[in-house]
């Protein structure tokens, strides 16, 4: 049996969230006896400017069938009429909401994204891709239930929900051993930023945080790359590691005490996840996953992009031991059990092949 | 608050002298009434069975009747439009750029011309979709999504027609009334008012060629997703770049404007600077001082000479 997946970037070389279900997929499908071809922008034909269409168009062109297509986000939008017998259409962020409710016009400014790439991403990647992809797919599938919300306001067809797995190498280790590695000091109050530095991440917020709580919070940043082409200044004087593989992640999460997330935006959300499995607590906006897993957290929820909610928040966590160790203690396994691989595996099983 | 300027720019495709009434006259004289800036574009000589001339004399009488601002001949070889699709694109491209709607039959209407015009303006929708589109039907009913009502501006229309006598004399400008008319009054069996409507089909939001086809066929056209994605793509790039090269522009004359204001400013402390001098006791003085010196001293006077050795005496010691 054949089966395709068609990706952005190389799942090798490159390990986003959406790169990573790739490579589970591919797992999957070849445990069940698929021999899994996998395309992505670097092995495929360039045909104009527009990569999401050339590399689904491909796919197309190649003199081949298959059992099963899973296309990434809208990369598969120059593969259809696709010559498979059904094409499922994973979705892990959708342009179409990112680009009407968290960034407006009048945000391009201060989020110093210019304004082609915003066009390009609204109307090309959104309007006219994404809707391509989600009229032509066989069967879509979310990654949480607020993006399968979203994608509810634009296709009128079922969408099921398969939330991303996290790791099992993501679990609490022991920080104080940690933090020597590092050199941090052992009672230092950590706290961790993951993500881009750019409007999108929140990392303004985080700048205008990290400037009230300097004497109160040691910082770690850590800094990945990918998504919009804008991006915005480093903090310099804190500790900042880049490109973290994600395999290290768990020992970066470990080594804080709470983790500071304030994207605008998340589709899912994966270092949500990550860091509550090795039990951090995390001050997040209701992005992504954040709604199905509310009852985790606590009141760390913050309702407005605002340094100050996420202040407040930082020092009742510094106040209250009992709630770091609730989740290292409770949380941690909640979040492990129910973001299981073995059930993602299940459900994306039901999803690909029923 | 200035009121917006809800004037349109329309331009009328018209294959032969004549097509532009009898299709949309009612539209159009509907648009003058709004002082909507109008141009017609007439694609053919009209000289297969008549005088060309002739014809559009007439034509720039109708053009009055209607309301039409200014008419354009581009004088290709009546009946024979599909000959020259190339230069007809060319010349249309060029011309119809900038109008905010344009009219032009619709490509199942009948006559060869009619159909090479209209899929020819098409194609340029299809790259381009930055204007409205609608098409207007001549020689049969049509599918169309516009009724416009006319039967208060009928009797322009039919004066119009009237004044086309000689272009119509093949089939009898009073035959072509009365089957104008007929037209006018039954597009549909489903209207329910006994009115006069001319019909269109109007393409508000970019569709390619064969999006148009399928409407107009009831979806009975084939469609292929594939180029038809293609084409999206390009009118989209197309239009990103067109929206991005304004906003650039905008950009650039918001920060003119900008320094303009701050200059305006600067200029404004001078003169409040300029004012308090100019109230102040030295400048009253020196002001004094200079008016009354030519009373007192007159130029060209004795006293004059007297007051100038004075200051050199002064100055030189």
């Amino acid at each position: 049996m054949q089966a395709l997946i068609l990706n952005m970037k190389d799942p090798f070389k490159f390990k986003g969230g959406a790169e990573r279900i790739a490579l589970r997929i591919k797992d999957l499908l070849e445990e069940e006896g698929f021999n899994v071809d996998l395309i992505h922008e670097e092995n495929s034909q360039k045909v104009g400017g527009f990569s999401p269409y050339w590399v689904g168009r491909h796919a197309h062109l190649m003199d081949k069938e298959w059992e099963l297509a899973v296309v990434n986000n809208f990369v598969g939008v120059g593969f259809f009429p696709g010559k498979a017998k059904k094409t499922v259409a994973v979705f892990h962020i959708l342009y179409l909401e990112f680009f009407e409710e968290a960034i407006k016009e009048q945000d391009l400014q201060k989020a110093n994204i210019g304004y082609r790439e915003y066009l390009v991403n609204k109307y090309l990647n959104g309007h006219l891709g994404e809707v391509f992809v989600l009229n032509a797919a066989d069967r879509i599938v979310a990654v949480s239930e607020s993006l399968k919300e979203s994608i509810k306001k634009h296709v009128e067809k079922e969408v099921l929900v398969v939330q991303n797995p996290v790791d099992g190498v993501f679990q609490p280790q022991n920080k104080e051993k940690i933090r020597e590695r590092f050199n941090i000091p052992k009672d230092a109050f950590v706290g961790l930023y993951v993500g881009r530095n750019d409007y999108t991440k929140g990392y303004d917020i985080f700048r205008e945080l990290v400037s009230y709580t300097y004497r109160d919070v040691f910082w770690v940043q850590v800094i990945s790359s990918g998504g919009l082409e804008s991006s915005m200044p480093l903090i310099k004087d804190i500790i900042t590691f880049r490109e973290v593989p994600f395999e290290e992640m768990p020992i970066i999460y470990s080594l804080a005490d709470f983790l500071v997330f304030p994207s605008r935006y998340e589709g899912f959300g994966l270092s949500i996840v990550e860091a509550l499995a090795c039990g951090i607590p995390i001050i997040t906006l209701r992005v992504g996953i954040v709604k199905e897993i509310e009852d985790l957290l606590q009141g760390l929820v913050v309702n407005q992009p605002d340094p100050k909610e996420f202040f407040d928040r930082i020092m009742v966590l510094k106040r209250f031991k009992v709630i770091r160790d609730y989740y290292k203690h409770v949380v941690s396994e909640e979040i492990r059990r129910r973001f299981s691989v073995e059930l993602w595996k299940k459900k994306m099983k039901e999803t690909l092949l029923s | 608050m200035e009121k917006k300027d809800e004037r349109n720019s329309i331009i009328v495709i018209a294959p032969h002298p004549d097509d532009e009434v009898l299709g949309c006259g009612g539209t159009i004289y509907k648009h003058a009434q709004k002082g909507d800036r109008i141009h017609l574009c007439v694609l053919t000589d009209g000289s297969k069975f008549l005088d060309g001339y002739r014809r559009k004399e007439e034509c720039l009488k109708v053009s009055q009747i209607l309301g039409i601002n200014e008419v354009i001949f581009l004088d290709f070889p009546d009946g024979q439009l599909e000959n020259h699709t190339q230069r007809l694109k060319s010349a249309l491209e060029g011309l119809i750029k900038g109008f905010q709607k344009v009219y032009t039959p619709h490509p199942l209407d009948h006559h060869p011309d009619h159909i090479t015009s209209s899929l020819t303006v098409l194609s340029i929708f299809e790259e381009d979709p930055s204007f409205e589109l609608r098409m207007y039907g001549v020689y049969n009913t049509f599918r169309y999504n516009l009724l416009v009502d006319v039967t208060d501006v009928y009797d322009i229309k039919k004066n119009a027609l009237l004044e086309y006598s000689y272009s119509l004399s093949l089939t009898g400008v009073e035959l072509m009334i009365q089957r104008t008319e007929a037209f006018m009054k039954y597009p549909t069996i489903n209207t329910s008012e006994n009115k006069l409507y001319e019909t269109f089909f109007v393409a508000d939001k970019p569709m390619t060629t064969n999006e148009v086809l399928s409407y107009l066929t009831y979806d009975l056209m084939c469609q292929d997703p594939h180029n038809q994605l293609l084409k999206k793509i390009r009118a989209t790039e197309i239009l990103i770049e067109k929206l991005d090269k304004e906003h650039t522009l905008r950009v650039a004359l918001e920060r003119e404007v900008a320094d303009y204001k701050e200059k305006m400013e600067r200029l404004r402390t001078c003169e409040e600077e300029l004012n308090k001098l100019k109230t102040s006791v030295f400048f009253r003085m020196y002001h004094a001082y200079h008016t009354l010196k030519p009373k007192i001293i007159p130029p060209g006077s004795l006293r004059e000479g007297i007051y100038k050795r004075l200051i050199s005496f002064i100055k030189r010691y």
